[in-house]
C-alpha cells in the first residue's frame, strides 16, 4: 500500500496496520519474538528498519529489549512500533497466576514539539496455536513493559550513528533488516563493521536502560519505572529532566 | 490537551477526560495548579496506585502544590454515582453510574478555602464517542477536605531537603507525571539540580550530566 491510498496520513496512526501480517505469521509459527519497527522522516508511513530480538539468555547483562532501545536512542524515529509478547495479570493481585497471553503493541508517533505514545494489547490463545482471542484494545500506556523505555530512548537522543548501532545489534544476535524498496536484504551486509568504541558506547546505553526500566522484570517493577509524560497540556514540558 | 482554565472547570475536565474515555481508558486523578488565571502545574497519578493505595494517590497529588505555595487548584478524577436508597451493596454497585468529578479549590490570604465541585456524567453514543450530560453542582465533594487541608499547608515547606526538583524526581520515579508550563520551571526552582544523596544509582550518570549542564562552562574574568 502506498502513501497515497492510505487514509492514515490524515487520521490517527494505527500501529496494528504495520504489524498485522507479521504478528499473524508469528502466531502461526507458534513463537512471537519481540519486534521493533522504525520509520524515519521521509519514509512515509511504512517502516524502514525492523529488528527482531535475539533469544534471551540467563547470562545477559541487559535484556534484549534494552539493547533494541538503543536504535531509538541513536536517532529518534518518526514512528516506531514495538511488539512484545506478554502475560496478562491482575494489577491488584500480582501473586496470582497469569490470566492469559497477549501481545503488547507500543507505538511512538513523533509530532512537531514532541511525540505521542499509545499501547494496545491483543489477547492470544494460551496454547500458542495462532488464534487471536479478541480485537486489539487500547490500554494505559504505563502498563506496557517497554513504554517508559521507549519514551526514555526517544528523549535521550544520544546522537550516535544509526547504522553503526544497528550493526552492533546484529553482532549481538538481533536480526536487523530493512524493507526499503520492497527488498528484504540484510541491513548488516551494507554496513561498516563496528569498532570497539561503537560496541562500548551502545553497551553502556543498554546497561543504563536496563537499570532504569527493567523491561523484562516481573509486573511489580511497574511501580519503579519512571513516569511517562504523555497527555500533558500542549506546549508544556515534563518537570523532571532525569 | 488544550490549555486548562480555572474559571471553567467543567470544560477543563471534559478536555482532560474525553480522549481517554473515548478510547476506553480510565481517567486517573489529575491536579492542575494555577497562579492567578494562568495554569502552571500539572500532576497526574500513577496507574499502578489507583484502586490500591488511595491515600498515596491523594498525597502525591497535593504534596507539590503545598511545597510550591499554589493557592488555586483543580482536581479531576473519575467517580461513581450510587443510589443510597438501595441497601444491598452489590446491587448498589451494579446500578452505579460512572462520572467525572471536578473539584475547584482556592484560597485568598488567610481566608477560609473556597471549595466547589461539579459532577459530569457521560454516555457513549457510539464507538470512540463520548456525550456529556449537563453538570451537577456539588458543595465540595470527596476532595473537599483534602484540598482545604492542602491549601492550609501551602507554606512552601516540603519533605526531604525541601527542593521542588528533588520532590519531582521522587514522584516521577514512582510513575507520577509532573509537567510545568513554559517559563514556570525556573520560577518554581525546578531547574535546580536534584540532591545527589537522593538519586538512585541507575540515575546518577544522568544527574551528573544535568548538574554539569547547568554549570557555566567558562569562567569570565571579572572586570
Amino acid at each position: 500500500m502506498t502513501d497515497s491510498d492510505r487514509p492514515a496520513s490524515s487520521g490517527p496512526f494505527d500501529p496494528f496496520d504495520w504489524v498485522r501480517e507479521l504478528v499473524l505469521a508469528d502466531l502461526d509459527a507458534g513463537d512471537v519474538p519481540s519486534r521493533l519497527l522504525l520509520a524515519e522522516d521521509g519514509q512515509g508511513t511504512e517502516p524502514g528498519v525492523q529488528i527482531v530480538a535475539r533469544p534471551e539468555s540467563p547470562h545477559d547483562d541487559a535484556s534484549p529489549l534494552s539493547e533494541m532501545a538503543c536504535a531509538i536512542a541513536a536517532r529518534p524515529p518518526r514512528r516506531a512500533v514495538w511488539v512484545v509478547p506478554g502475560r496478562l495479570r491482575d494489577l491488584a493481585d500480582e501473586r496470582a497466576a497469569p490470566l492469559g497471553r497477549c501481545l503488547v503493541l507500543t507505538c511512538l508517533d513523533r509530532r512537531p514539539g514532541g511525540w505521542q505514545l499509545h499501547a494496545r494489547t491483543i489477547p492470544v490463545h494460551p496454547d500458542g496455536n495462532g488464534l487471536l482471542l479478541a480485537a486489539a484494545s487500547d490500554v494505559e500506556v504505563e502498563l506496557s513493559p517497554v513504554a517508559s523505555l521507549m519514551d526514555d530512548a526517544a528523549r535521550l537522543a544520544a546522537g550516535h550513528d544509526l547504522q553503526r548501532t544497528l550493526a552492533v545489534l546484529s553482532i549481538w544476535g538481533h536480526t536487523v533488516a530493512t524493507t526499503e524498496m520492497g527488498t528484504d536484504r540484510s541491513f548488516g551486509a551494507t554496513l561498516p563493521a563496528p569498532n570497539g568504541s561503537d560496541r562500548h558506547r551502545v553497551r553502556r546505553i543498554a546497561d543504563e536502560f536496563e537499570a532504569r526500566h527493567t523491561p523484562a522484570a516481573p509486573a511489580a517493577s511497574i511501580r519503579r519505572r519512571p513516569a511517562i509524560p504523555t497527555g500533558i497540556p500542549d506546549g508544556w514540558a515534563p518537570a523532571c529532566l532525569l | 490537551m488544550p490549555t486548562p482554565t480555572f474559571d471553567d472547570p467543567c470544560a477543563t475536565a471534559r478536555d482532560e477526560a474525553t480522549p481517554r474515555l473515548a478510547r476506553g481508558l480510565d481517567l486517573r486523578p489529575t491536579l492542575i495548579g494555577f497562579e492567578g488565571d494562568e495554569p502552571t502545574l500539572y500532576v497526574r497519578s500513577a496507574p499502578a496506585w489507583v484502586g490500591t493505595t488511595w491515600n498515596s494517590v491523594t498525597a502525591a497529588l497535593v504534596m507539590l502544590p503545598c511545597l510550591l505555595g499554589i493557592r488555586r487548584l483543580l482536581v479531576v478524577c473519575e467517580s461513581r454515582v450510587t443510589d443510597h436508597s438501595i441497601d444491598d451493596p452489590v446491587a448498589r454497585d451494579a446500578h452505579a453510574e460512572r462520572g467525572v468529578l471536578v473539584t475547584r479549590a482556592e484560597q485568598h490570604g488567610d481566608d477560609r478555602p473556597v471549595i466547589s465541585g461539579h459532577l459530569l456524567t457521560w454516555q457513549r453514543p457510539g464507538p470512540q464517542q463520548v456525550a456529556w450530560d449537563a453538570p451537577i453542582r456539588l458543595d465540595d465533594g470527596p476532595w473537599g477536605d483534602v484540598l482545604s487541608h492542602a491549601l492550609g499547608r501551602a507554606d512552601r515547606q516540603g519533605p526531604g531537603d525541601g527542593r521542588p526538583s528533588s520532590l519531582v524526581y521522587g514522584l516521577s520515579r514512582c510513575g507520577v507525571v509532573v509537567a510545568v508550563a513554559p517559563r514556570w520551571r525556573e520560577r518554581y526552582g525546578l531547574d535546580q539540580p536534584v540532591d545527589p544523596r537522593g538519586v538512585r544509582r541507575e540515575d546518577r550518570r544522568r544527574a551528573r550530566a544535568h548538574r554539569s549542564a547547568g554549570r557555566p562552562s567558562t569562567v569570565e574574568a571579572a572586570s
